[in-house]
């Protein structure tokens, strides 16, 4: 596959995913262009074990807690409170704030109804479970192809997803009440 | 409802059970409103994530791309002579080596110069070889060495009194009387010597012969009630000159010395109160100079208490072979010194007590370690080694 066959068939999804991931365009833009070129440099060795949207997601998700770490290490990460959820909030995982006058995605989805809770309640759960459940849910990926891209066993992931259901049905009840 | 059954709600929902589990946690669904309640409640949380948006692509965002791929294709040399990686290394190493240099820099001679293990000796003073004058005037080398060793005094007799006066506020021990003019009077003068006051006392047990006890007893008995070393009468003065005489003339034996002091050769040295001081090591009068000399390096034993008669024994750095035939005569050996190749070479004298030798001597990033024995030598030319020229300190140790 050529460079621009790849990025004609993956540059978008790679974005939707790092934008679910990040939950701002500024920061999904530099984390898919970061996977991306990733991807490229990568691709001549890309011997076919997967599928080729399972290997880009791997790339993505893994850029994106590489920045994580690091972003956290540098104290550029800190906890957001979302007063909507009260105390149940957990203060390990950081989640990124938006700078400058990028407008936060759920911000700017806020008119969307549910889809900015819903947003913001992802972006509530660690590294691992927001990956999950954005692959599943939002990528209809498959638990095999899931484990594929975040190195999880298929087991892990089944438990992680329902885990990461559990938690996002509980802080939608709290919106909703 | 426990855990399990809600992880295999969740994998119901998305297909991923068994034939047989999907059937079983149908059946149990049918049956607990509970279980179904829980169902509808994962779909929806399910369906609201799967409600999210997908977006387009930022406009722009390929050409971005673009821009950033050929900017990081470009290859940049992030580091000039290491990778990052390395830099906390070089940067330890770098830091202990400058550490050791600094280290090595300021650390005082007497640390380096510590006897180790299995030498019970140590080091008095040193003077580099290159701090020699070019004709050495023994009197002065020698009245310069912090070990020097003063062993006469001439003192006029009312000076004597007037200073003694003032040892018996300062405990200092003071001079004897006009009579001691003779070559070999000798005296321990720990003012004039500089010496510290209880050096003095190994200082004197250091003359055999006199032995210590034998030196003090009169040293004692002349001693008036300040303390001091006074010869109240021509009497006492005698019998303290005959036996502090009897001691340093075996001394003097002992440490190869031909000759001390003469107030006619010109080799004295006068002292404010107007006396004079006669210092020991002094050239004969075959060999009035030494030529270019080199270092004179001492040593005093510090176990006194395993080698109470511990000698002086003097290293001296010698670059002619003017000074090393004078040093060979001083010392009074027979025949010629060994050969010695100057002035590509230097010889190492060792001064001390027949049999002494020097066992080896070592070439140390700073210092010629000289290494001797007191005993066992029976040929006079193992008191010369001939080594490369050098300017480096000599350090003179008691080799067990």
């Amino acid at each position: 596959m050529s460079e621009q066959d790849f990025l004609d068939k993956h540059s978008e999804l790679v974005y939707n995913l790092a934008l679910r991931l990040t939950g701002n365009r500024s920061d999904a833009e530099d984390l898919a262009q970061d996977a991306l070129i990733r991807a490229l440099k990568a691709l001549p060795k890309f011997r076919g074990d997967s599928q080729l949207s399972t290997w880009a997601y791997r790339i993505t998700v893994n850029a994106w807690k590489n920045r994580v770490r690091a972003e956290k290490s540098r104290g550029f990460w800190k906890t957001i409170s979302f007063g909507a959820f009260g105390g149940d909030k957990d203060d390990d995982e950081p989640v990124y704030e938006p700078a400058g006058n990028d407008a936060p995605l759920d911000t700017q989805l806020e008119q969307e109804g549910t889809a900015a809770v819903v947003q913001k309640a992802l972006l509530q759960l660690d590294a691992d479970d927001r990956a999950i459940v954005v692959l599943r849910e939002i990528e209809d990926r498959s638990y095999g192809e899931i484990g594929a891209a975040l190195g999880l066993a298929e087991g892990t992931v089944k438990s992680r997803l329902f885990r990461a259901r559990a938690k996002l049905k509980i802080l939608l009840d709290k919106v909703s009440s | 409802m426990n855990d399990t059954t809600r992880e295999k709600l969740s994998a119901y929902l998305d297909g991923a059970l068994s034939e047989d589990e999907r059937r079983a946690i149908e059946v149990e669904i049918s049956r607990s409103e509970e279980l179904r309640l829980e169902l509808e409640a994962l779909r929806a949380v399910c369906a609201a994530v799967k409600g999210l948006p997908k977006e387009k692509l930022p406009a722009g965002f390929m050409t971005r791309l673009a821009a950033r791929r050929a900017r990081e294709a470009k290859p940049e040399r992030e580091y000039f002579i290491l990778p990052p990686s390395y830099r906390p290394l070089a940067f330890a190493l770098s830091t202990a080596v400058i550490a050791l240099v600094v280290w090595d820099r300021t650390r005082p001679p007497e640390q380096i110069m510590a006897p180790r293990a299995g030498w019970d000796s140590e080091v008095v003073s040193v003077k580099t070889a290159a701090e020699a004058p070019d004709s050495i005037d023994l009197s002065a080398q020698v009245a310069s060495q912090d070990s020097r060793r003063v062993i006469g005094v001439e003192e006029p007799l009312a000076a004597a009194k007037k200073e003694d006066a003032a040892g018996a506020k300062t405990g200092v021990p003071s001079t004897f009387g006009k009579h001691l003019n003779a070559p070999g009077s000798p005296l321990e003068h720990p003012q004039a010597d500089g010496l510290p006051s209880d050096n003095q006392a190994a200082a004197l047990d250091d003359l055999p012969g006199a032995g210590g006890a034998g030196l003090a007893a009169p040293a004692a008995s002349a001693e008036g009630s300040n303390g001091s070393f006074i010869a109240r009468n021509e009497e006492e003065r005698s019998a303290i000159n005959e036996r502090l005489y009897k001691g340093f003339e075996e001394e003097k034996k002992r440490m190869g010395i031909a000759r001390i002091a003469d107030k006619d050769a010109g080799d004295e040295r006068p002292l404010a109160s107007g006396g004079r001081e006669f210092m020991a090591l002094q050239s004969s009068p075959q060999a009035p100079s030494l030529g270019r000399a080199g270092s004179v390096a001492s040593i005093r034993g510090a176990a006194k208490a395993k080698r109470a008669s511990a000698p002086i024994v003097k290293a001296l750095t010698l670059k002619s072979p003017e000074s090393l035939q004078a040093a060979w005569a001083a010392a009074g050996l027979p025949g010629e010194p060994p050969a010695v190749n100057f002035p590509e070479q230097m010889a190492i004298f060792l001064a001390g007590p027949n049999g002494c030798g020097i066992a080896d001597v070592q070439n140390r990033t700073k210092f010629l370690v000289v290494l001797y024995k007191e005993a066992g030598f029976d040929d006079a030319s193992a008191r010369v080694r001939a080594v490369a020229l050098s300017s480096k300190p000599v350090v003179v140790k008691f080799a067990p």
